[in-house]
């Protein structure tokens, strides 16, 4: 406070030197950001990743899983029965894997559940099936979770996980409770077990409470291999959870070292890491690059189908989903054995621990499995990107005071007035441009109340909350125009400027500490727009302004983004009109999962969009709307 | 010489067999062994001493807890410490006295009421330092007053229970190893001879679960509440429960591969000495032994009962089956208790209680649970929902008394005690909100991120079906007495899962950064603060001739420091011109 201003009222000299030289330095600090982000993944200024946690003892034991024969049978067995039972249309034989599990003394349970989804005519009814094996002399009040999704395509991945059940049964060093989880309708099906484990109802999740619990869960390894993918040479660690929450990062580190020990090439993204001497060059630099931005934009944007772990992070629990791959090469022998001897490694690592997770990193991201640029390195960058937004704040607001001054020749009285008014008239742009948002927000709520099923399919839901999306923007624009009695000069559209400018700066600087993935690409993407958006005078200012705000659009920016995203994945380049078509049926798809997350994952991106991004955005189109007269 | 000697030996012989006949205390010992429900082996080790009077003179009643007895003025004092927990509904009822995860110790007193904090301190660390345990943490946070349940098993001096003179604690941290098997077994009379020399520790440390008691009641004689001249009565309990032999499945067993070895040497000291195996017709097992057997019968249970002090030895009981090893479903017994915490994250939570139960008559039950102060319980939300396939016992499930004591702040737990009524066949979760509290930073264990444990809930009830019951006998009563017909103890404890509960932890190890933040944050706080609130504002005219560039501004400065020494210098002559006119006027 004292910095800003003086003992006599007027603003220190090095203020005016910053309000002179404003945008040079605003272009100046939008760069560095830029530059420092590039650099960070660069490996000379990240570190190599360590583990904290040393009663891990990674890798310190000789897996003693050697069950092929087992694993097998079991898969074997289970493709028999889903053949026999149900042919083609697959189905999950509960009452085989209950008589399983018991069979090789495991605690064996059923949980029901039934979810209410919007787009989904009609309940969503599935049952879980899991296992609790218990730890002798243990007193059951810590448990690890391996999970693996029923679907069609992963009936191995179950077969090694009742091997692998099978095994730890028989082995007397554990000191927490096992729990198998085999989940039906993916990730539904674990949200619905967690809750109940946890006593968390959610409204449109109805999950049958457990007959079993095996205390505070301190892990959960999630397995989801493909059915036919062996040989495998590639381990996929996938570690990006809901609202951006990342396990901790001795759980990722562990997952690393151990796939290694089975001589399988870990990956993140499916990228693997560059080699050794390539890191420090261009090659291996761009690979670096492109790990960090997946990561990034993962974060940004996760979603419950990144895998079953991505629904743990609500209940604090530290779950990573490992997915072997092949890619066809023979060069590694790996299969089912080697994952059973990779997660048996996990486990009784995890089975060291004496505390919970707490030791290493729980904000990072990852250029390669070996690196890790931790929150500390990494939010520079967004005060670096914020600040051009901060200081334009600032100048404006003293160009404000000073307009003021110049302009009124009367007392000091008249001049305040005018300034007090003006920040009231914008008010009720802000409360309108905020109950857009919200509105927008329960719009979902409305049209789909989760008890009484309204059949609503994804193109209806879609459709409604896209109309009320690009309606809502022309409000503000009637309320000027109707309320004539308000004067909403250039003045008070400056007041609006400060405040649009002021609340995305902290709306960002807030969600950078929880999700630095979406917190940085909102920064480098609507920072400098925000910045340069004034009320134009001139034709072609006003236009491209609008163009680009048109762009900012929450809804235009998801479509353009996909659009490019696909138009670049794409093998065979595209005519333009079926990319249009799947760029907007793609933006269909995540909308309505963004609400699906949020209903039943308590995914904040919606809110975050609807709530924090969108009366922003409104407030900016108001400003370049405005006419004065 | 040699006279004399003989005639010492002679007297000496006659003094012990004088003694043994006339001996006061009476020792019998026994072990059950039982296939469970789940077909895991149950072993029940059960040594009983009773002596008519504790005083100077100690017989085969151990000294120890006779010293306690006198010194604490006791009336009743019960430890257990467990490893692992009973499962319920694989194994059925646990064998009474039942025990919870971890330790376990209360004790009701005699004499002077208000001593009695006192002496429950003392005691409870003369007990930690006998059995080479840690409880002294349960005294006094974790120490309750319980009015419904745990209330003494034998007679009463006064014959009223006076609920000032009770003391219960649990410590579910506690770790339980062979430093705590070697003192239990010191106080058995024989401890390598009879079935004692059946307690290796190698196998009950291999098991899935073990629990050792110790339990000294009073007893009367016809099982009176009250009497004149009790007895005492010390029982020793040790339960072992093997785990499933899955790789051979041979379900065949006997006292070497239970215990790693047979028995050699009788107990001389014994009353009785009995070896019990219940017989599971299912299996066909064929026991070894059997000549030297005699078959028992109880509630259409079938025994078979080696007595020890009469076999020919060395003794290896032992059974064989035709049949293999079929891991079956569970068939949980009439009623069982499951605990777990509800909610996640550091601020709050719900600790919540499955009771179940699946007889087709309503249950009476006590619900008692010792919560610690940290935990900041509601007691208006306390709630308990039954579902069941009666239709009369969906909804609320009845809770006929709330006794809740509130907790002080490390000094008493919370308590919470419930009569309630489980309806017929239903599920009924019974739940309890709380706060985490912040500790003092001091209070935090080592370890500190395992989080706090809290003790489990229990439940007493009285069972109607007698052979839903795995080990006959109880607090008062040995298994062989009631083969031979004695009254069998009424009630039944079971206790639910400890529970671990996180509680928001500072980060220990990073303190330095932690002050580096805090001396940041308040150094740039307190600077501003401290002018803007101590310094008056004036009103300062500009001067127009002050130097506007560096420059100027330096030279000025300068010039100022210059004028400075040269008025000093001045001044100094002044004083120097002044002095030497004052000398010149003396002078003249």
């Amino acid at each position: 406070m004292r910095s800003l201003t003086r003992s006599d009222g007027r603003p220190p000299k090095w203020l005016n030197g910053l309000r002179r030289k404003a945008n040079a330095l605003c272009a100046l600090l939008y760069v560095a950001g830029l530059i420092y982000l590039a650099c960070i993944v660069w490996p000379s200024f990240n570190d190599r990743t360590y583990f904290s946690e040393n009663a891990l003892l990674p890798g310190l034991v000789d897996d003693e899983f050697v069950h092929r024969e087992r694993t097998n049978t079991f898969a074997k067995q289970l493709r028999e029965v889903v053949q026999t039972r149900y042919g083609k249309e697959y189905g999950m034989p509960h009452d085989w894997l209950l008589e399983q599990l018991e069979s090789i003394g495991l605690e064996a349970y059923a949980q029901n559940f039934t979810a209410f989804l919007p787009g989904i005519s009609g309940a969503v009814e599935g049952t879980n099936i899991f296992a609790v094996m218990r730890a002798a002399r243990a007193p059951s009040v810590e448990s690890i979770v391996v999970a693996v999704p029923f679907r069609s395509n992963t009936l191995g991945s179950i077969g090694l996980a009742l091997s692998l059940a099978s095994f730890c049964r028989e082995q007397i060093y554990w000191s927490k409770d096992l729990i198998f989880v085999f989940t039906e309708h993916e990730t539904i099906g674990m949200q619905a077990w967690l809750s109940a484990y946890h006593r968390l109802p959610i409204s449109s999740l109805k999950a049958d409470p457990l007959a079993a619990h095996g205390g505070a869960i301190q892990a959960a390894l999630a397995l989801e291999a493909t059915d036919g993918s062996t040989p495998f040479s590639n381990v996929d660690i996938r570690y990006n959870m809901i609202n951006g929450q990342l396990p901790n990062l001795d759980l990722v580190n562990l997952l690393v070292k151990m796939t290694e020990k089975e001589a399988l090439v870990p990956t993140l993204y499916m990228q693997e890491d560059p080699h050794g001497q390539d890191l420090y060059t261009e090659k291996g630099y761009w690979k670096l690059a492109k790990t960090s931005f997946k990561g990034i934009v993962a974060q940004a944007f996760s979603r419950a189908d990144s895998g079953l772990h991505s629904v743990f992070g609500a209940y604090g629990v530290q779950a990573v989903t490992i997915s072997p791959y092949g890619k066809g090469r023979t060069k590694s022998q790996g299969g089912w054995v080697d994952i059973g001897r990779l997660l048996e490694g996990g486990l009784r690592s995890v089975n060291n621990l004496l505390e919970k997770f707490h030791q290493s990193f729980f904000f990072y991201f990852l250029p390669s499995t070996h690196r890790y640029v931790s929150i500390g390195v990494f939010m520079p960058a967004i005060g670096l990107l914020m600040g051009p937004v901060l200081i334009k704040a600032l100048c404006v607001w003293l160009d404000l005071n000073d307009e003021g001054e110049s302009s009124a020749d009367g007392d000091a009285k008249a001049k305040k007035e005018t300034k007090s008014e003006s920040a009231l008239a914008v008010l009720p742009l802000i409360v309108i441009a905020h109950s857009c948002g919200a509105l927008l927000y329960f719009l979902p709520y409305l049209l789909f109340n989760a008890q009484a099923s309204i059949s609503t399919n994804d193109q209806q839901l879609f459709q409604a909350i896209a109309t009320i999306a690009i309606t809502l923007p022309i409000c503000p624009w009637i309320i000027q125009r109707n309320l004539a009695d308000k004067d909403f000069g250039v003045p008070s559209m400056v007041v609006l400027r400060v405040v649009a400018l002021l609340e995305l700066a902290l709306i960002v600087g807030v969600t950078a500490v929880l999700n630095f993935g979406i917190a940085v690409l909102v920064a480098i993407f609507v920072a400098p727009i925000s910045t340069i958006t004034i009320p134009f005078r001139s034709k072609i200012g006003w236009a491209l302004n609008s163009m680009a705000l048109v762009l900012l659009h929450p809804l235009v920016a998801c479509c353009v983004a996909l659009g490019v995203y696909t138009a670049l994945t794409v093998p065979v380049p595209p005519t333009p009109s079926w990319l249009a078509q799947r760029a907007f049926e793609q933006t269909v798809d995540v909308t309505v999962g963004f609400i699906r997350d949020s209903l039943v994952y308590q995914s904040h991106l919606y809110a975050f969009f609807t709530l924090a991004l969108f009366p922003i955005w409104m407030m900016f189109w108001t400003i370049v709307h405005h006419r004065s007269e | 010489m040699w006279l004399t000697r003989f005639l010492l030996c002679a007297l000496l012989c006659f003094h012990r067999l004088f003694v043994a006949d006339a001996r006061s205390d009476v020792y019998s010992e026994e072990l059950v062994i039982k296939r469970l429900p789940s077909q895991n082996m149950a072993a029940h080790f059960r040594f009983t001493t009773t002596s008519a009077e504790l005083g100077v003179h100690y017989d085969l009643f151990p000294r120890v807890i006779g010293e306690f007895v006198t010194t604490y003025n006791l009336s009743e004092l019960h430890l257990s410490l467990t490893q692992g927990i009973w499962r319920t509904d694989y194994w059925g009822f646990a064998p009474q006295p039942s025990s919870p995860s971890g330790a376990q110790v209360y004790a009701w007193f005699d004499g002077d009421s208000s001593s009695v904090d006192e002496r429950w301190a003392n005691l409870v660390h003369s007990l930690s330092g006998f059995f080479c345990t840690s409880l002294l943490q349960i005294v006094p946070g974790l120490t309750a007053r319980p009015q419904l349940s745990f209330r003494p098993a034998g007679a009463v001096s006064t014959g009223i229970v006076d609920f000032s003179m009770g003391r219960y604690a649990a410590l579910s941290s506690e770790p339980v190893c062979t430093e705590n098997l070697t003192p239990w077994k010191k106080l058995l009379p024989c401890k390598e001879a009879g079935i004692s020399s059946l307690l290796h520790p190698i196998k009950f440390y291999e098991a899935q679960y073990h629990s050792l008691s110790v339990d000294v009641i009073q007893l009367c004689p016809n099982g009176a509440s009250t009497c004149a001249r009790p007895n005492w009565q010390v029982s020793q309990n040790l339960l072992v429960v093997t785990d499933l032999p899955l790789g051979s499945k041979v379900l065949n067993w006997n006292l070497r591969s239970l215990f790693d070895g047979e028995i050699y040497k009788k107990c001389d000291l014994a009353k009785s000495s009995h070896i019990l195996a219940e017989v599971d017709d299912q299996l066909n097992p064929e026991y070894s032994h059997t000549p030297d057997a005699t078959l028992k019968f109880r509630d259409g249970r079938k025994f078979v009962s080696f007595d020890v002090s009469k076999t020919k030895l060395p003794l290896n009981v032992g059974a064989k089956y035709k049949d293999r090893l079929k891991v079956k479903s569970p068939n949980p017994p009439s009623i069982s208790i499951h605990s777990y915490i509800g909610g996640s994250g550091q601020q709050d939570g719900q600790i919540v209680t499955r009771l179940v139960n699946r007889d087709e008559a309503n249950h009476r039950a006590v619900y008692t649970h010792v919560i610690p102060w940290f935990l900041r319980v509601y007691y208006h939300t306390i709630e308990m929902d039954c579902e069941g396939g009666n239709s009369n016992a969906i909804g609320e499930g009845v809770i006929q008394t709330k006794k809740f004591t509130p907790a002080k702040d490390r000094g008493a737990p919370y308590l919470l005690e419930l009569d309630v009524n489980l309806p017929a066949q239903s599920t009924c979760h019974l739940s309890i909100d709380f706060d985490k509290s912040f500790l003092r930073w001091t209070e935090y264990p080592p370890d500190a991120n395992k989080g706090f444990f809290v003790p489990p809930p229990s439940l007493v009830f009285r069972p109607t079906d007698w052979s839903n019951v795995t080990v006959l006998g109880g607090q008062r009563t040995t298994t062989m007495e009631e083969l031979n017909g004695a009254v069998t103890s009424p009630l039944v404890v079971m206790y639910g899962e400890a529970l671990l509960v996180s509680l928001p932890t500072p980060d220990f190890s990073m303190p330095y950064n932690v002050i580096c933040l805090v001396c940041t944050v308040i150094a740039l706080c307190f600077g501003p603060i401290h002018s803007l609130t101590t310094k008056c504002l004036l009103l300062k005219f500009e001067d127009k001739d002050a130097p506007q560039t560096l420059l100027g501004k330096l030279k000025a400065k300068l010039m100022k420091i210059v004028d400075k020494v040269r008025r000093k210098g001045k001044a100094v002559e002044s004083a120097d011109v002044k002095k030497k006119d004052e000398v010149s006027k003396k002078t003249d």
